[in-house]
């Protein structure tokens, strides 16, 4: 059975965290001032069979009113999944309104013909932006964006997906591929995709959203299977995960303590290379206290050359064998 | 105290959102943005297309078409190297791909979504591992999960009469290679606009053969490098029901995972031996392979909007892993009597648990703040398997009374971040993170971090983007108790960097400035430290340095280019102490200044440095010139890896002969031209060269298959090495667009 934690301060920080919100209502309350017009599809007029009485009513101007200038953007809008009525959760759904269920009412910008008088989502904040399409994607893993990272760091849905012009196949994503978009700003991820230890994105048979998913998960850094780094590993490469008889406690512990899934120049994407990598925590124990040098080498020591320490330590994820505490069986 | 802090910090900044919204603060300028292009609506309709080709590949002298291929397959001969066909309805979609049809590394996939009711998919990859195409082994393959030598090899290498390196000679060339094919179905069914039943199944076979080591242990066996069969399959089955509103969700889900092995033992014959001795060791050895094993879990979550721009969700799971495979006996030597088991199978079941709430919440437009508490656990409840009399090394019978150490933890952390954005385009966030593992049988048994951040994110202006973060940490352990790591052989004062106290800062920023709308500049630049402070042998420090820098250029629709160029460095120490061990792990001998073990004149490190250049550039050319497409890009990513050892000053081991720089350069460009005959014909080619150079120590090829080739070699190889290769493929083909 596991040691519980014995000193874990869950109920101050819990304390602490009711306090700071309740001094942000009420900070709120005090400071409270109109915002970026922010009308979201709830607050639209429900689907109806004949809307313009409502339309006027609340500063609603239609389609048609939209599109006469702007008619490249409805028609891109119409032939992605945001223009399929059918779905009744689409802006599509709404209507004569579905340009107007996310940049709301359009009667004042019509009028003036002032571009400030509607909402644009280069112009508004991140979160202003997104709460407007979470308003509507409140489904899987949208349901988690707040708090993932992404929020956290001001990015915002219209950062990664275009919702008049996407250029991906699926997503609605500005760029072709997963790829391209992730790294707009993940640069060192996507340099070390192109080491030579790697695994198959630059062929194409994976993507970042195979392990990870930008929207924000119950995992850590953002990662699809399972609750810990490991479990996603494990997704893919089940033989390792165990449990086995014996267990190589750093391989439990962290999968990424050994191994860079975005790509290393080692063998098989290790964080250095053998038998360096096992020397930093093998010191005096299973022989490793050589300095595998040049002399090693040209002495050809099956503990130097080939996969060195994996040679004979092959079970070096863990072994099910009752004389496998060593990993040699 | 650090609690106070964290209230004032939180405090503070809310203070100042809260004044800066009385003050209305906001600035109520917004700057002139690009007009959206025009999109066109090709651009985002696939169009219907199958590519058909023919394709050839020219190989450069001694090159490694295994490693060009590693995860592909370009093979020469005819392809369908693509194929769409997407419909679009407005009560329905669906789309078939097919990519590399009839090669390894194929794919197909389909999708079906009638808008609102049904999303359906399915997906066929495959993805190949070419090891190696002239790989040798002396073992017969034929039988899964055993290696059989031929007799004669195992007497005369036993009775000297042959040495290794002559048998290899006969040795038989096969290709090494694993394949993983993966089926993927999904449904997504919406039995209301609010309710969802997902269910997701995959399956994952993966068949073929990788290099695996083999070792008896004894000072004078031939550790063997083998190709273990692979066959092995993963089931993966996912359900949930979520109802979702604009007020909140709640999900239930269920996901099982499904190991099962076709080989889960190794048999491998002992090239030095014929027959089974008590000394001389087996004939034979024998391995556990991967065990089946079993994953279940059921989950529940839920989020609530709350008032004030505030959320909260819980999630929770229960889950069980389990592994009750037939054990093997202790050795496979018939010369010994293999001690009773404690079990007859493995009997391993691990509860984990996890659960997750958060809560966020934007009382006021300048502020956002979340917190996040995470719980993980992996209780193992194995009965530790007990060994009184075990085998060493398949020679001899030894009494050990040990036990096995089925590996616990649990993880708390606690995130807590707040942004602040005085004006629209500006974030700065403050975040505090706190982890505490607690584990078992560890040499470190509970690990505290503290994580205090700080970052600023210019975004939203159509000309400059920032983006940095600086983040410290600092993790404590337990007290460690020297004389349990002396128990194991170990240094005392040796500690293991994934558990051990550690300093760590990383600071990262991105810049990005688009001074007009055709033209982008961006910059990266970011610093690593990690200090183990309580580290005397083991990893003392690991740091790293990155920058890149490029640029994009698009001066319209027919035309877009963009190099960047990276560099990379990543360096680290460690040490440790050359010496016997002592003759007792006892405390006495620990006080011994006489013992080799305590003789810090013996003392050594090793310092590596990783330098890596990365540039790519692309440009695409698309209908500049009439009817045509040209799309030219070029990777290039060279690596070298130093390791130099350190001696004290003092020392009196002798000077180490310092090892090679290892060096990895991959290249590799494309040219792709099309010419559309008409609206529908294309004809088009590509051209791709790849190029590898690596010079490894360790991994290079050898003149002979046994290393060393004299009459007592340690190691039988099976020739995988990492080995060049200079490829020239041209692929024509043509297109027909619907």
């Amino acid at each position: 059975m596991v040691k519980r934690s014995d000193g874990y301060p869950a109920g101050r920080l819990v304390t602490v965290l009711a306090i700071v919100w309740g001094l942000a209502i009420g900070l709120a309350a005090a400071g409270s001032r109109p915002t970026v017009p922010n009308p979201t599809p709830a607050a639209a007029p429900a689907l109806s069979s004949s809307p313009a009485p409502a339309a006027q009513a609340t500063g609603f101007v239609g389609d048609d009113t939209c599109t006469t200038c702007h008619e490249p953007q409805g028609k891109g809008m119409h032939a992605t999944l945001h223009g399929k009525a059918q779905n009744t959760r689409t802006p599509a759904a709404k209507a004569n309104q579905s340009c107007e269920s996310c940049h709301g009412p359009g009667q004042a910008h019509v009028d003036s013909g002032d571009k400030t008088k509607i909402k644009r989502f280069t112009a508004m904040s991140p979160r202003d932006v997104n709460a407007t399409c979470l308003s509507c994607h409140t489904k899987s893993s949208h349901a988690d964006f707040e708090g993932g990272m992404h929020a956290a760091r001001n990015v915002s849905c219209a950062s990664c997906h275009s919702v008049h012009s996407p250029k991906s196949e699926r997503a609605q994503l500005k760029t072709i591929t997963a790829v391209e978009t992730c790294q707009t700003c993940h640069k060192q991820e996507a340099m070390k995709v192109k080491k030579s230890g790697h695994m198959p994105v630059r062929e194409g048979k994976l993507d970042c959203t195979s392990c990870h998913t930008p929207h924000g998960s119950n995992n850590v850094r953002m990662l699809k299977a399972g609750n810990t780094l490991n479990e996603t590993c494990a997704s893919c490469h089940a033989e390792k995960r165990g449990p086995f008889l014996h267990d190589h406690a750093a391989g439990r512990e962290n999968c990424a303590s050994c191994h860079d899934p975005h790509g290393s120049n080692n063998d098989r994407m290790l964080v250095a290379k053998e038998p360096m990598l096992c020397q930093r925590c093998h010191v005096s124990s299973r022989h490793p206290a050589t300095i595998y040098d040049g002399t090693q080498i040209a002495a050809a020591s099956n503990r130097a050359i080939g996969r060195s320490c994996v040679n004979c330590h092959s079970q070096i994820h863990g072994s099910n064998h009752p004389a496998g505490d060593r990993f040699l069986r | 105290m650090r609690t106070k802090s964290l209230t004032m910090v939180a405090a503070l900044l809310l203070m100042a959102g809260g004044a800066a919204a009385q003050n209305g603060a906001t600035p109520a300028s917004q700057p002139d943005v690009e007009k959206t292009p025009a999109p066109s609506l090709a651009e985002f309709v696939p169009p219907n297309h199958i590519d058909i080709g023919i394709r050839g590949t020219s190989f450069g002298s001694n090159s490694d078409p295994a490693r060009y291929q590693r995860y592909r397959d370009v093979r020469d001969g005819g392809t369908v190297d693509r194929f769409r066909l997407f419909k679009d309805t407005n009560g329905y979609r669906y789309s078939l791909q097919a990519d590399h049809i009839g090669y390894r590394d194929q794919r197909f996939s389909g999708s079906y979504t009638n808008f609102g009711n049904v999303k359906a998919s399915f997906e066929w990859n495959q993805v190949p591992l070419f090891y190696s195409q002239d790989t040798r082994t002396l073992y017969d393959m034929s039988n899964p999960g055993t290696l059989t030598l031929n007799d004669s090899i195992q007497s005369g290498i036993q009775n000297k009469t042959l040495t290794l390196a002559n048998a290899l000679g006969g040795s038989s060339v096969f290709d090494l290679r694993t394949r993983r094919d993966i089926a993927n179905a999904n449904l997504v069914y919406s039995a209301t606009p609010n309710v969802d039943l997902t269910f997701n199944l995959r399956n994952t076979k993966k068949e073929g053969a990788y290099p695996w080591g083999g070792s008896f242990g004894i000072s004078n066996a031939i550790a063997t490098e083998m190709p273990v069969p692979v066959d092995h399959r993963t089931t993966e089955l996912t359900t949930s029901l979520e109802y979702s509103n604009d007020r909140g969700y709640a999900r239930l889900g269920y996901d099982g995972s499904f190991f099962r092995n076709n080989v889960t033992t190794l048999v491998w014959d002992n090239p030095s031996r014929v027959s089974d001795a008590a000394v001389g060791g087996p004939a034979q050895g024998r391995m556990a392979l991967w065990p089946n094993t079993d994953m279940n879990s059921v989950s529940a979550a839920g989020g609530l909007k709350l008032p004030a721009h505030s959320r909260a969700s819980a999630y929770i799971s229960v889950g069980n892993l389990s592994n009750n495979a037939a054990l093997l006996p202790y050795t496979i030597n018939s010369a010994l009597v293999s001690p009773a088991l404690d079990r007859p199978t493995a009997d391993i079941t691990a509860r984990v648990t996890a659960m997750n709430y958060l809560f966020t919440s934007r009382p006021v437009n300048t502020v956002w703040f979340s917190a996040r508490y995470r719980l993980y656990e992996f209780d193992n409840r194995t009965v530790p398997f007990e060994t009184r009399n075990g085998v060493n090394y398949d020679t001899t019978v030894v009494a050990l009374n040990k036990e096995s150490e089925p590996f616990s933890q649990t993880r708390h952390t606690f995130d807590a971040d707040a942004t602040y954005s005085p004006i629209r385009h500006v974030g700065f966030r403050a975040g505090y993170t706190r982890e505490e593992v607690d584990r078992t049988h560890r040499i470190v048994e509970k690990t505290t971090e503290d994580i205090g951040r700080a970052s600023v994110d210019l975004t939203g202006l159509p000309w400059l983007s920032v983006r940095g973060v600086f983040e410290h940490s600092k993790r404590r352990g337990s007290p460690v108790d020297g004389l349990e790591l002396l128990a194991i052989g170990e240094q005392p004062l040796l500690r293991q960097y994934d558990i051990s106290d550690r300093d760590q800062d990383r600071f990262s920023t991105i810049i990005m400035v688009t001074p007009v709308s055709q033209f982008s500049v961006n910059s990266t630049v970011s610093f690593g430290r990690q200090e183990y402070p309580g580290t005397t042998f083991g990893l003392r420090n690991n740091d790293n340095q990155v920058y890149s820098v490029g640029f994009d250029y698009v001066p319209g629709n027919k035309v877009s280019m963009g190099p960047t160029y990276g560099f990379e460095k990543y360096t680290a120490l460690q040490a440790s102490r050359t010496a016997n061990p002592l003759p007792a792990n006892t405390v006495a001998f620990l006080n011994d200044p006489t013992q080799q073990f305590n003789d810090p004149r013996r003392d050594w490190t090793d310092d590596s440095a990783d330098r890596v250049h990365t540039f790519d550039a692309s440009i695409d050319v698309l209908k500049l010139l009439p009817r045509t497409d040209i799309r030219v890009a070029y990777d290039y990513s060279r690596a070298e890896s130093t390791y130099t050892y350190g001696l004290a000053a003092n020392t009196v081991i002798a000077t180490p002969l310092q090892l090679a720089p290892v060096m990895n350069e991959l290249q590799r460009g494309t040219v792709d031209g099309m010419y559309f005959l008409t609206r529908h014909f294309a004809l088009g080619a590509v051209y791709w060269f790849d190029k590898y150079k690596v010079d490894d120590f360790a991994l290079s090829p050898v003149s002979s298959l046994a290393q060393p080739a004299t009459a007592t070699p340690a190691l039988m190889m099976l020739g995988y090495f990492y080995r060049p290769y200079t490829a020239n493929t041209v692929m024509g083909r043509i297109s027909y667009l619907w």
